[in-house]
């Protein structure tokens, strides 16, 4: 399983802190997530996107948005802003 | 007068409550634009380098720019440039808001306060003239009782900035404070108080002309609509809090002075769990439709706290504290005395890890304590006890110390370190241990690029991206725009070219930016120079390099410094820092070199 952590705008809206789903492409976790939490439609993922103004961290290393990223089994998936950092 | 200035700025005696106007050429103002660029220039044309921060002789300007008073949004800011009296070198801060708008409108594009005035005293900058009226009655006053008295007694049209307690009992973090936001970092407002200015109010009428109104109307919209975006949504929404959460589950939240990448407190700090147990309003600078202003409240009958993540996060986990109430409060206490927060929260976690190693004897100050961090506070302000010693900032407090201290004190030349765990940031630590000002997230913005879903390929990229990002941040604060808006432009520099247009008139290129912001950057560091720098200052906290957290390994410093030097190079620099002359020459900067080999005597103090 993967496990997708919700924070800030995608956890207030859903109320929703961590959610598990299936391992595929970053773009089928995401579609996974948002039949899940249909609350983050348009918020900040639609048809398994990340719109703009989010991205994902990997296991608390790397930042991306490429749709085709391999999410793996045990992966951990951190769904953020993209502007992280900031007064 | 040009468009989108006065082409003047305004030199207040406050000795001898007289002013002199003089000239501002558009040579100077193409070069430095305005905000922290032109500043950085008057400090030159001053030699402000050569009186100690809070010595009276030393200039202080407050400084607008061609965007201020356009429909342009986040453009009502002001900078206030100076010596900081933590870092004895340049200090640059902004803040927003009917200030810039008012101060704009007394027909100077900066006003220069020099000279102390005999007792403590309002300054009054309106079309008359300027009056320096003492107002020993005013002693004491927070931030906000001072400004409310001073409009009652002038009137509700001016525009007043005013200066804390803290400010007017010299501890060396004091801010300068309108509408309840700070010009925080570095001490602008224990330079100030130094003059004896509890207050700067300001009235005026006179407007510029903009070059072409109707483009800068257009402008204005698609920008307006640009800031309703996706790009700004997180300070809309959530506010600078959002990144409590993010950065303690990514282990770059630092906590009890920098010994850990993590902490327990941040659940209970953090927007996620704050938002749905508060009571909020949000709130906006002036000519801004972000709003990214969340004011949180615990109890119906007190005020709303402003409450951003730097503040937080050094008020908060900085001294192993997760107590929202205590940090509401010491936010709330910071405002009202008028504190810059972060250096406020690093002085004390810095003493609370003295205490833990014996340095200090001070067995009340222990982190996690409530009570230790409320009593460490009102002991600072009112210079007591310990107090006394905490009022100096991080570096001259463990100066005192002695040298084990100095290895944890969170500071870069003297200036307290923001909320991000360096030993995981290779960009944002380069940038903070060069950065002119000391410690600073806001002059560079470096985290992005450690942050970016497209690393760099090599440090020699990570180098050159950090560079733009400073460049950008330059021009951003010289404009000036806010930083929130940083995310919605397509090419940054594009569009700033076609506001300048839009406002001066003048034709900018994007490379013509980019060196402007090249001038400014090494402005602030040929002042830095004339002040004294010495490479060894660009550095971090020695403990960086040494110890890690449980998030971090530390930095390697063979790594580090290759950085650093590769960073000199690109900007144009001697492997070692110094700026050549051939630099100074092609940037219009000779002319206050020379000041510096004439004093040294030396045929070449800057170049390699
Ligand atoms: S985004 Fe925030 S800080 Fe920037 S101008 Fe607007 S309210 Fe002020």
């Amino acid at each position: 399983m993967v496990t997708v952590e919700l924070f800030g705008t995608a956890r207030l809206c859903s109320g929703v802190s961590q959610v598990e789903v299936q391992p595929g492409s970053l773009q089928e976790v995401l579609c996974q997530l948002e039949h899940r939490l249909p609350q983050l439609r348009g918020v900040c993922i639609r048809q398994g996107k990340l719109l703009p103004g989010y991205m994902v961290n990997i296991n608390g290393q790397r930042f991306t948005r490429d749709p085709h990223y391999r999410v793996g089994p045990g992966d951990v998936v951190l769904l953020l802003s993209a502007d992280a950092g900031g007064a | 007068m040009p468009f989108g200035y006065h082409g003047r700025w305004l030199e207040v005696d406050l000795q001898t409550a007289s002013a002199q106007e003089h000239e501002l050429s558009k040579e100077v103002l193409c070069q430095y634009i305005g905000g922290v660029g032109l500043g950085v220039w008057l400090m030159l044309q001053l030699e402000a380098w050569r009186w100690a921060a809070l010595e009276p002789e030393a200039p202080l300007a407050l400084v607008f720019s061609p965007l201020v008073s356009s429909p342009l949004t986040t453009s009502a800011k002001f900078a206030v440039v100076g010596r900081s009296p933590l870092t004895n070198r340049i200090n640059d801060s902004l803040a927003s808001s009917t200030f810039a708008l008012v101060g704009k409108q007394t027909g100077y594009d900066a006003l220069v306060l020099r000279g102390a005035a005999r007792e403590l005293s309002l300054v009054v900058v309106e079309p008359q003239g300027v009056q320096v009226i003492p107002v020993p009655e005013l002693a004491g006053c927070s931030c906000e009782q001072t400004q409310a008295e001073v409009r009652r007694r002038l009137g509700p049209e001016f525009a007043v900035l005013a200066v804390g307690p803290a400010g007017e009992r010299g501890i060396a973090f004091a801010t300068l404070s309108h509408q309840g936001r700070h010009a925080g970092r570095g001490g602008s407002g224990a330079v100030l108080g130094a003059k004896g200015v509890k207050a700067l109010a300001v009235r005026g009428q006179q407007r510029v002309r903009w070059a072409r109104p109707k483009v800068l109307t257009q402008l204005a919209r698609k920008l307006a609509q640009l800031a309703q975006g996706p790009q700004t949504a997180k300070y809309r929404q959530l506010g600078t809090l959002a990144n409590m959460a993010v950065f303690n589950r990514l282990g770059l939240l630092p906590a009890e002075n920098f010994q850990k990448g993590s902490s327990p407190a941040a659940t209970a700090l953090s927007v996620e769990q704050l938002q749905p147990q508060t009571l909020q309003v949000r709130e906006s600078c002036q000519v801004c439709n972000i709003g990214c202003d969340h004011r949180y409240t615990l109890q119906e009958d007190q005020p709303g706290v402003r409450l951003e993540y730097e503040s937080a996060y050094a008020l908060g986990p900085l001294c192993g504290i997760s107590d929202p109430q205590t940090v509401l409060w010491a936010a709330r206490f910071c405002d009202h005395w008028g504190l810059d927060t972060i250096s406020t929260g690093a002085t004390v976690a810095f003493a609370m890890e003295c205490v833990q190693r014996g340095w200090l004897k001070e067995p009340w100050l222990q982190f996690g304590r409530p009570e230790a961090l409320r009593r460490a506070l009102e002991l600072m302000v009112r210079r007591q006890g310990v107090g006394e010693l905490l009022a100096l900032g991080t570096r001259a407090m463990a100066e005192q110390l002695g040298p084990e201290a100095l290895a944890i004190a969170p500071q870069v030349k003297g200036l307290e370190l923001p909320g991000y765990e360096l030993r995981r940031l290779p960009a944002a630590a380069l940038a903070m241990a060069v950065a002119t000002r000391g410690a600073d997230h806001n002059r560079t913005s470096a985290y992005e690029v450690d942050f970016s879903p497209q690393p760099p390929e090599n440090d020699n990229e990570l180098v050159q991206r950090l560079i733009w990002h400073e460049d950008r941040a330059a021009v951003m604060d010289s404009l000036i725009l806010c930083k929130f808006l940083r995310g919605v432009f397509e090419d940054f520099f594009a569009s700033a070219s076609e506001m300048l247009w839009a406002t001066t008139g003048w034709h900018f290129t994007a490379g013509g930016l980019h060196q402007v912001a090249r001038r400014i950057i090494t402005a602030r560091k040929l002042f830095n120079i004339l002040c004294g720098w010495q490479p060894q200052e660009d550095t971090l906290p020695e403990r960086f390099f040494t110890q890690g957290t449980s998030t971090a390994g530390p930095l390697s410093r063979q790594r580090f410094e290759r950085l650093k030097r590769l960073y000199y190079l690109q900007r144009g620099w001697t492997p070692e820092g110094w700026i050549p002359w051939q630099q100074l020459e092609h940037l219009g900067l000779a002319q206050f070199g020379l000041l510096c080999t004439q004093e040294a005597e030396t045929s070449e103090p800057l170049g390699s």
